[in-house]
């Protein structure tokens, strides 16, 4: 075989395993992709569930619930609202 | 000759040879046909073959929008939760397994039983379960029994919190309704699609086909309403419904200027009695006789149509006879000289029926028209009644007073609501809405159909008319409505119900009402208006107990809330009815009222048919005095009776 066909089979030896090593490296990236998100929906999914129960922490059903049942408090029989004014009679106030 | 052994076994080899060539031939033969046919004839049936074993798709599910109030609060929120579901035909043993399940699910052993003996391949045994109830059904590592992951829809401020107006969804994550329903076109979005390529053990196989149809996620709904106001005119109505004994009541704030509903409460009783957030929105669905609180429309009619004016006297009887109907106030004082805006704020029935008479039932009814009753609002709410106004052609010979009065009508709590906007407004009524905006998944803005504003009455009407609504608040029937240091405008209505048998009295001689209070705030510079119904009181039906003291309540709150400062101008509070009349002889004219303007025609009734009372609501539903029953009857409020005379401002 002549020098020229020595170089060619080389190459050729040297070109698939190169293309085999980029499949494989491909492969390996495709599995982490895959990874990726799954755990990317899993945290969406726990992200989603904080959310919830954020709101349901910040609803007013819940406050009022935690404050008249775990902290004892009691709604006043009336409330009195500050006015920053008062009506007279006969005119302005 | 003689074969020598050799020649022979060369033949043989030679024989076997070629045969083995023969054989090789025609294998060879056979696999290029058979080649030729996988290749050239039915390539393509083997490629789609193999495409589908690889091949995979998946639904990509489109997120259903969020329901939020108007600072971003959510109302609604589709989180994904895991379901059950099994293939009976791969269960071992179906009724181990039912008895395993039973108590996580919570569910009849007997049901679980069947579903798992079915002969399809898909039984749902429990949607969309808690975190808590998947782990232990996984824990119990049944065959045949399966965990998917489906969206489901929770109200996290609350599950009853506005209820009435979110609405619901159904398992499959519709809207059924409510506003769930109402905008399910653009909350649900649009589910995509992709398709992949994977190995068997669901790897997806790199450089493989892969085709994406992404889904589009719902829009976000951001409401009107406010989560706090919601919540507080829940547990305030809740708490009014039972302390009147009461089947039912609503509410509704709304920014007049804008249309936009703040809070829309309905409230109802359980089995056991106690108040609870309705699923059904009343202030939209149930139209009901308003009673007094119609009597606006027709003074607002008398004003603009410059029959009158706030301080025109007539001279008031407390019994009127109207073709076979008698009208009558619920105090017996003769005949007095009242302005317009003494009997509105008196909330006198005759007075009124007077008045109506001068403008007569053809204004009458294009006043009420005009007002929107009779109309669904807009608002095209799932459910929403239109109210019912007869036409004019039907009207008989005393409806024109019933009408004026409330009673022979019907409104849903929002229509009335929508009078006393107009007037809040200088005249213009706005369409009411329940929607701020919708943002689509791409943060734009998607344009909905708003109505637009119509005027109703000049500014200058709405303007008087803001004005005597104001005093029945100072001095009047509404006294109960007053909030300190702001001007409150509104009317209450005491409106008897139509019977299940048509009537307005039961056997026993009583009667059943609704109490009703509406206005808006603060009356210089209206930036909030609320009505409160109360359905059926029985410990005290009259509005001006029933109704305006929970308004009051509502209005100081929403002051408070949205920080809504009195305008600087302080009206007037100079007393602007007088004492309580005296009684005296009806031929007996006040010697100091003002005259009747000239302008002012008599109270003649126009030329309608002859009344017919088989086919006419009670026109008189007064009940000055049920058996055993304190005095009461629609628009004969008893705050102006059982109130001293003002002796002054608030």
């Amino acid at each position: 075989m002549s020098t020229v066909g020595w170089v060619a089979a080389v190459a050729m030896v040297v070109a698939l395993f190169f293309l085999a090593l980029f499949h494989a490296v491909i492969v390996d990236r495709q599995t982490t992709l895959d990874d990726l998100n799954r755990r990317l929906d899993i945290v969406q999914v726990e992200n989603e569930k904080l959310r919830l129960y954020v709101a349901r922490a910040e609803s007013p059903d819940r406050i009022v619930a935690e404050a008249q049942y775990r902290l004892g408090m009691v709604e006043p029989e009336s409330r009195v609202y500050l006015s920053p004014v008062k009506l007279t009679e006969g005119g302005a106030g | 000759m003689i074969i020598s052994e050799e020649a022979k076994r060369s033949r043989s080899r030679r024989r076997r040879g070629a045969a083995f060539m023969v054989v090789f031939a025609l294998i060879a033969v056979v696999l290029s046909v058979r080649l030729a046919d996988l290749q050239l004839f039915r390539s393509e049936a083997y490629v789609e073959y193999g495409q589908q074993q690889r091949t995979r798709t998946v639904k990509l599910t489109a997120d259903r929008g969020r329901i939020l109030d108007r600072n971003g609060l959510e109302l609604a929120i589709s989180v994904p939760q895991l379901t059950v579901w099994a293939d009976p035909s791969q269960v071992d043993d179906p009724a181990a397994a039912a008895a395993a399940l039973a108590p996580v699910l919570e569910m009849n052993q007997g049901w679980l039983l069947q579903l798992l003996s079915e002969p399809d391949q898909h039984a749902y045994l429990a949607r969309t379960v808690s975190d808590d109830v998947a782990q232990q059904v996984a824990a119990l590592n049944l065959n045949g029994v399966h965990l998917l992951e489906e969206s489901a829809r929770f109200n996290p401020a609350g599950e009853r919190l506005g209820q009435a107006v979110v609405g619901t969804v159904d398992v499959d994550h519709k809207g059924i309704s409510g506003l769930e329903y109402q905008y399910d076109d653009l909350l649900g979005g649009i589910p995509g699609e992709m398709v992949m390529e994977s190995s068997h053990d669901g790897r997806t196989i790199p450089t493989g086909a892969r085709k994406v149809k992404p889904e589009e996620p719902g829009a976000d709904l951001f409401l009107t309403i406010d989560r706090s106001l919601q919540f507080e005119a829940e547990r305030a109505l809740k708490r009014q419904v039972e302390q009147v004994d009461a089947s039912s009541g609503t509410v509704i704030i709304m920014v007049p200027g804008t249309g936009e509903i703040l809070a829309m409460a309905s409230v109802g009783r359980d089995q056991e009695g106690n108040s609870v957030a309705l699923n059904e929105n009343r202030a939209v669905t149930w139209a009901y006789e308003p009673g007094s609180v119609m009597k606006s429309v027709v003074f607002s009619g008398v004003i603009e149509e410059k029959l009158g004016e706030p301080h025109h006297v007539r001279e008031v009887n407390h019994w009127l006879h109207l073709y076979d109907q008698e009208f009558n106030d619920h105090t017996e004082y003769g005949t007095a000289l009242y302005s317009m805006e003494e009997i509105l704020g008196r909330s006198s029935n005759t007075g009124t029926v007077e008045w109506a008479l001068v403008l007569g039932s053809t204004r009458l009814a294009a006043y009420q028209n005009r007002f929107g009753l009779g109309t669904a609002t807009g608002l095209a709410f799932k459910g929403e009644s239109a109210g019912l106004v007869p036409p004019l052609l039907n009207w008989n010979g005393t409806d024109v007073a019933s009408f004026a009065l409330g009673q022979g009508i019907l409104a849903t709590p929002l229509q009335v609501l929508l009078v006393y906007n107009a007037l809040a407004n200088g005249g213009v009524l706005v369409p009411p809405t329940l929607v701020r905006s919708a943002v689509g998944a791409d943060g734009q803005e998607i344009a909905l159909d708003r109505g637009e504003p119509v005027r109703v009455v000049s500014e200058s009407t709405a303007a008087q008319m803001t004005q005597m609504l104001v005093t029945v608040v100072r001095e009047g029937t509404g006294r109960n409505a007053q909030v300190e240091g702001y001007s409150i405008a509104g009317k209450t209505g005491t409106g008897q119900k139509v019977l299940a048998d048509g009537s307005y009295k039961d056997s026993g001689g009583y009667s059943r009402y609704t109490a009703t209070f509406a206005g808006f705030y603060p009356a210089e510079d209206p930036q909030l208006s609320m009505i409160v119904v109360i359905d059926d009181p029985v410990t005290n039906f009259y509005a001006s107990q029933a109704a305006a003291p929970l308004f009051s309540d509502l209005a100081k709150y929403s002051l408070q809330r949205l920080r809504i400062a009195p305008p600087p101008k302080i009206v007037n509070v100079t007393p602007k009815l007088g004492p309580a009349p005296t009684p005296q002889p009806a031929s007996t004219p006040a010697p100091t009222a003002e005259p009747t303007p000239a302008s002012t025609p008599e109270p003649t009734p126009e030329p309608t048919p002859e009344p017919t009372p088989e086919v006419t609501p009670d026109p008189t539903p007064d009940d000055p005095d049920p058996p055993g029953e304190p005095p009461g009857s629609e628009g004969s409020e008893q705050a102006a009776d059982e109130t001293p005379p003002p002796e002054g401002g608030t």
